[in-house]
């Protein structure tokens, strides 16, 4: 009983709350009871889902949640300083400040690494990383943190963006503060997108806080497709591929052939999709249901057909943010030709590192920032350019696809020397005499890939068949259907592992 | 729609779920051979996940000094101190301290503890110089694959005894991917196996000891096929000054060239028909070696040591999808000629994984035996460990458990090796013993691969640092005892 208890209230590294285990579910069946009996009082509707939140990240990320109500307090107060003060100047401090204490949490947790292994790379020095934070409250409070770490708060990137969003918005008077600590706490926290997801506005959230609640029965559908879509997404074909065979590679390229090593990046390029989107999918869904509505945060993004559409497609809610909070404040494209690229490349450099600490990323940034640079000069001479031709259009996202596709090299390997090697194996070791052994030894693996781009690729007109078709049904069969999907989804997450085979080159 | 109506809408779907999982058949439906449906019972939920020492696992990384490459921060060795259980025992009993110091043993037959003595007495001669050289010849099945696993041993033997060079490579390689050099080959070479599937073009079984070759084809318009290599030669590895290559020709006057640093420096001539050795020595740093081969009919090459003149040698023998059990298959006459010119001071066969899912354990046993016997017929009085299998995992309605066949394996492993008087070494008990597997894949960063079967290189060097600590231990008591 007390184990089952400690199971349910304490942290567990081991067991996040994530939308893919039995108790997210279960802990959103008891936020949902609770929300039935208080939604109508605003405040204590908006102080109960803060509370639920706080407690979502307490079991995700244990006591770094106190970080969380940090960024809550002194974003809070600095919007409240920025909105109040007079002069300009002081206008400036207050957001200047947020900024640096924001992008201080950030980088403290998650480049600390980074920075710490360059200098040593770079001066041949042996400088070892410390925890001050760690170190500052164990003199102070007697805590017995390890300082010798600094382990990554789960969702600090999401929402530090957040909360620079916010008070660069009070600046620009885009947005007036929220009244009360526990509405912005809300917002700061608000489980669904808390730790990947979708990067919410202030400007677009906030007026949601003082709005009543109301869901149709469209949008209660919609949202329930959302969510199962999201699941099927994630785990059916996501995790059933990754497990299987992407990550396998991706681990030892070398033991893997050519042809091998090229149809796990295929996969990757599928799984890191489905990955995110089912999870953003799954966000917006819950957040729904609860009477909020989060944007939209992919597109399809695989049908763009330049690097410049994908951008546009992918990760929606990063691509405007940085747009608007880093490219724009880098003076955009107001300062000449050299200029905006320039400024493009920064931009796609320091978004490239946000996704992850490490060169990997900042290669994979360049890649894409390079993309849009030469696609920018290239639509100029390009006679096709204006084409509507199906073969154009074709030609376009194919180009576009294998080029997103080949950044992901950096993206997902571990070191520079796992994204060499994943390159060599491809050009000199491609084994092209066992690609039919391959192919019918992966065949469940490679099926399930097929199924995940033709869903993909299929026109939106049949997309939006489907879920119009979905929102239609009565409520008994939408319950149904709910019980279906969730079969076909055990199918896949208590399938046996495929073996390991050997192929002999 | 209200919220609770929606509530509503969850808990009736949370009921059809308990009802289906009610009567659902524990067994599962299936609708045909390929196509089982499963679905949970009420029990599985309340399962718990066997990744459960994941961060035990991250602490033993962090205690460790393991890196993915040997050769690169690898910090000087500290030998083991003291006898203990497995790994996980330690780090739950004592503290990460302790662990560079924990050591799963190396088991012996009763009556056989003396039985590396042999070994030792030439770690000892490498020592005092009154031994030139001895070598260990690694075998194993894909978990050795690409130097894994040996490269660290051999790193801290080399650095404490002396030596340098990889040891056998093939002529033509599995992989490409060696650290030591990199490999361009010219002219239309192949590459055969005796494990794994065979190529039924070849009806002998003449593949030496490595258990493949790689034909080599004739000059064509006077032009020598060759195999090139750039020595990275910054790594111990990398550096060598002889090389050995077992050929056999397929007519006499065969000859073969090697070409230092872009110059000709010697040139075998006369090689006759049959199998020889090509034994060239250079005594300045080699970057770069190209071996030109004119065999006038072609021929075989069943390896390619790259050596130094004194000091330990280890070779990385490994053979994908094999079990062992092809020694006594091979001509036997090749085998005994190349081990006589390698002359192993200690034999470590690694194998046991590919034989878990499938294969009865007590005719592995029998069979297996039969090889050891075989290798002790073919290098009298050289010691021999055997390393059994890893943990490995199979899933199960979604969790991952040992595979029920890894004990069996590794108890017929065990068996055969002290019933021929040779040594065990349990890597299955030594990582941490049933469904250990989860705990290496989860943890962060992986030490083994989502196929749950492999380490990865990270995981390889962790459990082969044990290894090494095992034998030192060893080692460190026979010194003591002959001091």
């Amino acid at each position: 009983m007390l184990e089952s208890l400690a199971d349910i209230f304490l942290f567990d590294p081991e067991k996040p709350l994530i939308f893919t285990r039995l108790f997210f579910w279960a802990f959103y069946l008891v936020v949902l009871l609770v929300y039935s009996v208080i939604y109508r009082q605003r405040a204590v509707r908006n102080a109960f889902l803060f509370g639920a939140s706080l407690f979502f990240y307490w079991k995700t990320s244990g006591l770094f949640f106190l970080i969380l109500v940090f960024s809550t307090f002194s974003d809070y107060y600095l919007g409240n300083l920025i909105h109040r003060a007079k002069r300009k100047e002081w206008k400036k401090f207050g957001v200047g400040l947020s900024v640096v204490v924001n992008l201080f949490l950030l980088s403290y947790f998650k480049y600390t690494y980074l920075f710490v292994d360059t200098v040593n790379a770079i001066f041949n020095t042996d400088l070892e990383v410390v925890n001050h934070l760690a170190l500052w409250s164990n003199r102070l409070t007697g805590t017995h943190f390890d300082v010798s770490m600094i382990l990554l708060p789960v969702g600090i990137s999401f929402y530090t963006f957040q909360t620079i969003s916010y008070t660069v918005d009070i600046y620009r008077g885009k947005v007036d503060p929220v009244q009360h600590i526990l509405d912005f706490g809300f917002y700061v926290s608000f489980f669904p997108q808390l730790v990947a997801g979708p990067i919410v506005r202030a400007s677009e959230f906030i007026p949601q806080l003082y709005k009543r609640y109301s869901l149709s029965m469209e949008e209660f559908g919609f949202a329930l497709f959302l969510i199962l879509k999201g699941l099927f997404k994630k785990m059916f074909i996501g995790d059933y591929i990754a497990l299987n065979f992407v990550d396998r590679v991706f681990a030892n390229p070398v033991g893997f052939s050519g042809f091998e090593n090229l149809m796990a990046l295929f996969g990757y390029s599928l799984q890191v999709y489905v990955d995110f989107s089912g999870y953003t999918d799954i966000a917006i869904g819950v957040a729904l249901l609860l009477g909020f509505r989060l944007p939209k945060n992919f597109n399809s993004p695989y049908k763009a057909t330049s690097v410049g559409s994908f951008w546009k497609r992918w990760h929606i809610s990063l691509s405007s943010w940085l747009k608007d909070y880093l490219y724009i404040p880098l003076g955009g494209n107001r300062k000449g030709k050299i200029m905006t690229d320039v400024n493009l490349m920064i931009t796609m450099l320091l978004g490239g590192l946000w996704h992850g600490a490490s060169w990997q990323f900042v290669v994979w940034g360049g890649l894409n920032g390079v993309g849009l640079v030469v696609y920018k000069q290239w639509k100029k001479i390009s006679p096709y350019e204006q084409s509507k031709h199906w073969g154009v259009r074709f030609w376009k996202i194919f180009n576009t696809f294998l080029f997103i596709t080949f950044t992901r090299i950096w993206f997902r390997s571990e070191s520079m020397g796992k994204a060499n090697q994943l390159i060599h194996q491809v050009l000199h070791e491609f084994k092209g005499s066992i690609i039919p052994h391959v192919l019918w030894s992966y065949r469940l693996v490679f099926g399930i890939m097929a199924l995940g781009y033709f869903t993909h690729w299929v026109p939106e007109r049949w997309k939006q068949a489907l879920i119009n078709g979905f929102i239609r049904t009565p409520l008994w069969a939408k319950a149904v259907i709910t019980v279906l999907v969730i079969f076909i989804i055990y199918q896949s997450w208590s399938a046996d592992l495929q073996p390991f085979i050997y192929f002999q080159f | 729609m209200k919220p609770l109506r929606i509530f509503i809408f969850f808990m009736a779907v949370a009921l059809l779920l308990f009802l289906l999982a009610l009567i659902f058949p524990r067994q599962g439906i299936t609708i045909t051979p390929g196509v089982h449906l499963k679905f949970m019972d009420l029990t599985d939920i309340s399962v718990r996940d066997t990744a459960d020492r994941d961060r035990v696992v991250e602490q033993i990384v962090a205690a460790s000094n393991v890196t993915e490459d040997p050769e690169e921060g690898f910090q000087p060795d500290s030998l083991p101190a003291s006898d203990s259980e497995t790994i996980i025992q330690v780090f739950n009993a004592a503290n990460a301290d302790s662990l560079k110091q924990s050591v799963y043993r190396i088991r012996f037959a009763q009556g056989e503890s003396q039985m590396l003595d042999p070994f030792f007495a030439k770690l000892d001669g490498l020592l005092d110089g009154s031994v030139p050289r001895t070598r260990i010849m690694h075998f194993g099945d894909s978990q050795i694959e690409n130097d894994r696993m040996t490269a660290l041993i051999r790193f801290r033997l080399q650095k404490q005894f002396g030596g340098s060079g990889t040891g056998l490579v093939q002529a033509i390689p599995l992989y490409s991917g060696h650290m030591a050099f990199e490999q361009e080959v010219s002219g239309a070479w192949l590459r055969y196996t005796f494990f794994g599937n065979r190529d039924s073009v070849i009806t002998h079984n003449n593949y030496g000891i490595m258990g493949a070759f790689s034909s080599v084809p004739p000059p064509e318009e006077g032009v020598w096929p060759s195999l090139e290599y750039r020595f990275n030669t910054s790594r111990r590895t990398g550096t060598f000054d002889r090389v050995r290559v077992f050929l056999h020709s397929y007519a006499d006057d065969a000859s073969m060239a090697f070409m230092v640093n872009d110059t000709l420096t010697d040139t075998i001539r006369n090689i006759p028909g049959g199998f020889s050795v090509a034994d060239y020595r250079h005594h300045s740093l080699i970057r770069e070696l190209a071996l030109q081969m004119n065999l006038p009919r072609g021929g075989r090459i069943y390896g390619i040591s790259f050596e130094s003149n004194r000091g330990l040698q280890m070779d990385n023998i490994a053979m994908r999808g094999g079990s062992g059990l092809i020694f006594s298959k091979m001509d036997r006459e090749l085998q005994i000629r190349m081990l006589e010119y390698l002359s192993p001071g200690l034999l470590i066969l690694q194998y046991g994984g590919n034989v878990v899912p499938y294969i009865n354990a007590e005719r592995y046993q029998r069979h297996f035996k039969r090889e050891l016997e075989l290798l002790k017929d073919f290098c009298p009085g050289v010691p021999v460990i055997v390393i059994g299998p890893s943990d490995m995992s199979l899933k199960e309605k979604g969790v991952f458990v040992t595979y029920p066949g890894v004990e069996p394996v590794r108890d017929a492993l065990k068996s055969a090796a002290l019933e021929s008087g040779f040594a065990f070494w349990d890597l299955y008990e030594a990582m941490g013993g049933y469904n250990s597997m989860p705990s290496f894949v989860h943890s962060d960063p992986p030490l083994a691969s989502t196929d749950y079967v492999h380490f990865t290189a990270l995981g390889v060097n962790l459990v082969a640092e044990m290894f090494y600590n095992a034998l030192m231990l060893e080692y460190k008591k026979y010194s003591s005892q002959n001091r």
